[in-house]
């Protein structure tokens, strides 16, 4: 009798399936042979884009290498040890994020390893430790990485960033724990209305049904605004223009980003359009405008940011108003302006390869987007009368991706 | 038109696809493709297919996952161009920069995922805009009482059921009464009543004079709402000429008998 109070209270534990699953063989075990299953599938994928990377960024260091070689040692060590200290906070706190964000997609999201799991038999006890464990795992794993390869390149990795990676973790398992199931339905905000606006319905249905929505595109909004307002007030500190245009192209390549996310979004659905009358020209075309409406406000708001560190920089001196009265004045707003064309032509140029490979592959979109802004824009650095080449490269990309929009579709 | 070659036509009746529709004189040629071919990076090469459909036809369409129905699907509906070969809709050749010509048609995909934060009401409002169509709110208010989806047009498509979203899927591909419909697996997750709308609307539209092509693995229902059926094997079309002339029963036997042989 005893006996078989026990086996019904175990039953009773293990989900009521009378079968005893164990943490190991049913839980861990399946969720690890899928990741495998996943990561075998995608081997191939990730194996050329790998290789194209490592050959293009090869080839870009040897063109460029003298270049940058030449440039780098202009920069003071003050400003140096500053750019490096921001860049690699910025680096934890992303990595930190992105980690969370994937954790939380893997392990919350329907069809995640929760549901795997429950459709197992575990308990909710198990499936709650389990999250936790995992969570931590992966968290420690992904920072430790984070901050051992940060701690290689800017060697050594101040205290400081040590002790906010340290605190990092335990604040993102109480977030992931706090927010974790259904959290991403809730995290999304339901878009406001697009039926009375005078916008094209393309554009209109864009602005308000996959902008608003797409988070990793909103974060990467963010991220980009660091390395541009860094390297504009920079110049206020004597540092060398190069850096702050440097620093305005790393702005504009991490903006550019966001593209390969909404178009991939986009593409889940565009059925809807295509079952329309919708072609590649129109589509693609209600994209373009978008980025073009962002174009505009980022090259005005660099290239004044720019302006007014240049004024900084001259007020500062014995002649606080030598700028606006001598000849280098032309020179402050060329370089100024330059500095507005690298952070803006990377997410004006994305349309037009964003279609090239694949537009559903965000990965392999990311890197191409940086090699090409890192080519072009470091092209422009080097020989700034490149720039109106810029024009005949979208042109050509344009022309050459066209009518791809129905192949690059998920349905 | 070309008489084409018969393939095991005493077992199943099948004869390449343009080969029946030549019977009826008095329809105009409303779908009419000639060496119509399509060629896949992958290798995959649907066609040529020689292809014709009728004012009124609605024409069920059998075949294996990855036989080519859906590249089929998508030259009709213009979304893909074609490699080689002649598609002409209506009379004026096909590709897909003819927006105003493939305006005239209706392509319900089956994966047809909806945005997942937009209402009933969004989507059929967006469509209906997309084709600029005279009284959109009107049209979106018939489309939302046909499909017994009023009470649901403000709810988010992600809070909606399976059903739901394909009926709002069915609603977005016929809001433009289009004069060539095709669905792809337009049955699933559909319940009865609105399976039996589904059935109703194809039957008011064939007496319209409007032509659809479902694609569907239920051999019985097919029967009962397809008065003719073609094969995609291989990436060729193949056209069931015995069909139209078969009771319920045998037209379903007969696609027993072609997928699973003699005697299953």
């Amino acid at each position: 009798m005893t006996e078989m109070a026990g086996m019904a209270e175990k039953k009773e534990k293990n989900g009521g399936n009378g079968k005893p699953a164990t943490l190991l063989t049913d839980a861990l075990v399946p969720i690890v042979l899928q990741e495998f299953r996943r990561l075998y599938a995608s081997l191939g994928h990730i194996f050329t884009t790998g290789l194209a990377t490592a050959v293009v960024m090869a080839l870009f260091m040897y063109i460029f290498g003298d270049f940058i070689g030449e440039k780098l040692p202009l920069i003071n060590q003050g400003i140096a040890d500053d750019a490096k200290f921001y860049f690699t906070l910025a680096a934890i706190i992303f990595s930190a994020a992105a980690l969370s964000r994937w954790i939380r997609t893997l392990i919350y999201e329907q069809h995640g390893w929760l549901y795997s799991l429950k459709m197992f038999g575990q308990t909710d006890s198990h499936l709650s430790y389990l999250s936790s464990l995992v969570c931590g795992l992966l968290l420690i794993l992904g920072l430790t990485v984070t901050a051992i390869l940060l701690n290689y390149l800017f060697n050594p990795l101040p205290p400081s960033l040590w002790a906010i990676t340290l605190v990092l973790v335990p604040a993102s398992i109480v977030y992931l724990r706090a927010t974790g199931p259904r959290s991403i339905q809730k995290r999304q905000r339901a878009p406001h209305s697009c039926q009375n606006t005078t916008e094209h319905p393309l554009v209109s249905w864009r602005h308000t049904r996959v902008l608003s929505g797409n988070w990793p595109g909103a974060n990467l909004r963010v991220l980009a605004v660091v390395p541009i307002l860094f390297g504009t007030t920079s110049l206020a500190r004597h540092s060398p223009v190069v850096l702050a245009q440097m620093c305005c192209l790393i702005g504009g390549i991490i903006l550019s980003w966001t593209v390969p996310f909404l178009i991939a979004e986009d593409l889940r659905v565009t059925w809807i359009e295509r079952q329309s009358a919708v072609n590649h020209e129109q589509w693609l075309g209600a994209w373009q405008k978008i980025f073009q409406q962002w174009t505009k406000p980022i090259f005005i708001t660099t290239t004044i940011l720019c302006l007014f560190s240049f004024s900084v920089n001259s007020a500062n001196t014995n002649e606080p108003f030598a700028l606006f009265t001598s000849p280098q004045l032309t020179a402050a707003v060329g370089q100024s302006l330059l500095a507005g064309l690298l952070a803006a032509f990377p997410v004006w140029l994305a349309p037009a390869f964003i279609m090239q490979i694949d537009g559903r592959h965000v990965m392999t979109n990311i890197v191409l987007l940086t090699l090409i802004g890192m080519f072009t824009g470091t092209a422009i650095i080097a020989v700034p009368v490149l720039a109106p080449a810029l024009y005949f490269l979208n042109r050509e990309a344009h022309r050459y991706q066209g009518g791809r929009f129905a192949r690059g579709s998920f349905n | 038109m070309q008489e084409a070659h018969s393939t095991d036509s005493g077992k199943t009746g099948e004869t390449r696809a343009t080969a029946a529709a030549g019977s009826s004189a008095a329809l105009t040629n409303m779908v009419e493709a000639t060496a119509l071919k399509r060629e896949w990076p992958s290798g995959f090469t649907l066609g040529p297919i020689d292809f014709v459909a009728k004012a009124g036809e609605t024409i069920a369409v059998f075949g294996k996952n990855g036989a080519g129905k859906s590249t089929f699907f998508q030259l009709l509906s213009g979304s893909i161009d074609r490699t080689d070969g002649d598609l002409k809709i209506l009379g004026t050749k096909m590709n897909p920069d003819a927006s105003s010509l493939r305006r005239r048609v209706g392509y319900l995909p089956q994966e047809s995922t909806l945005p997942e934060w937009t209402t009933a009401d969004e989507i059929l409002t967006y469509a209906a805009k997309l084709l600029e169509l005279p009284n959109p709110d009107e049209i979106v208010e018939q489309q939302l009482k046909r499909w017994d989806a009023v009470n649901w047009r403000h709810r988010p498509i992600c809070k909606s059921s399976h059903g739901m979203q394909r009926r709002i899927g069915l609603a977005v591909s016929m809001i433009h009464d289009p004069d060539v419909l095709i669905l792809d697996e337009p049955f699933n997750a559909l319940d009865i009543v609105n399976g039996r709308t589904l059935q109703q609307a194809i039957k008011d539209r064939s007496v319209r004079g409007k032509i659809t092509l479902i694609s569907i693995h239920t051999p019985l229902l097919a029967a009962e709402i397809c008065p003719r059926a073609i094969l995609i094997e291989g990436g060729q079309v193949f056209e069931l000429t015995t069909w139209p002339s078969l009771s319920l029963t045998d037209r379903a036997k007969l696609i027993e008998t072609r997928f699973f042989g003699v005697g299953h």
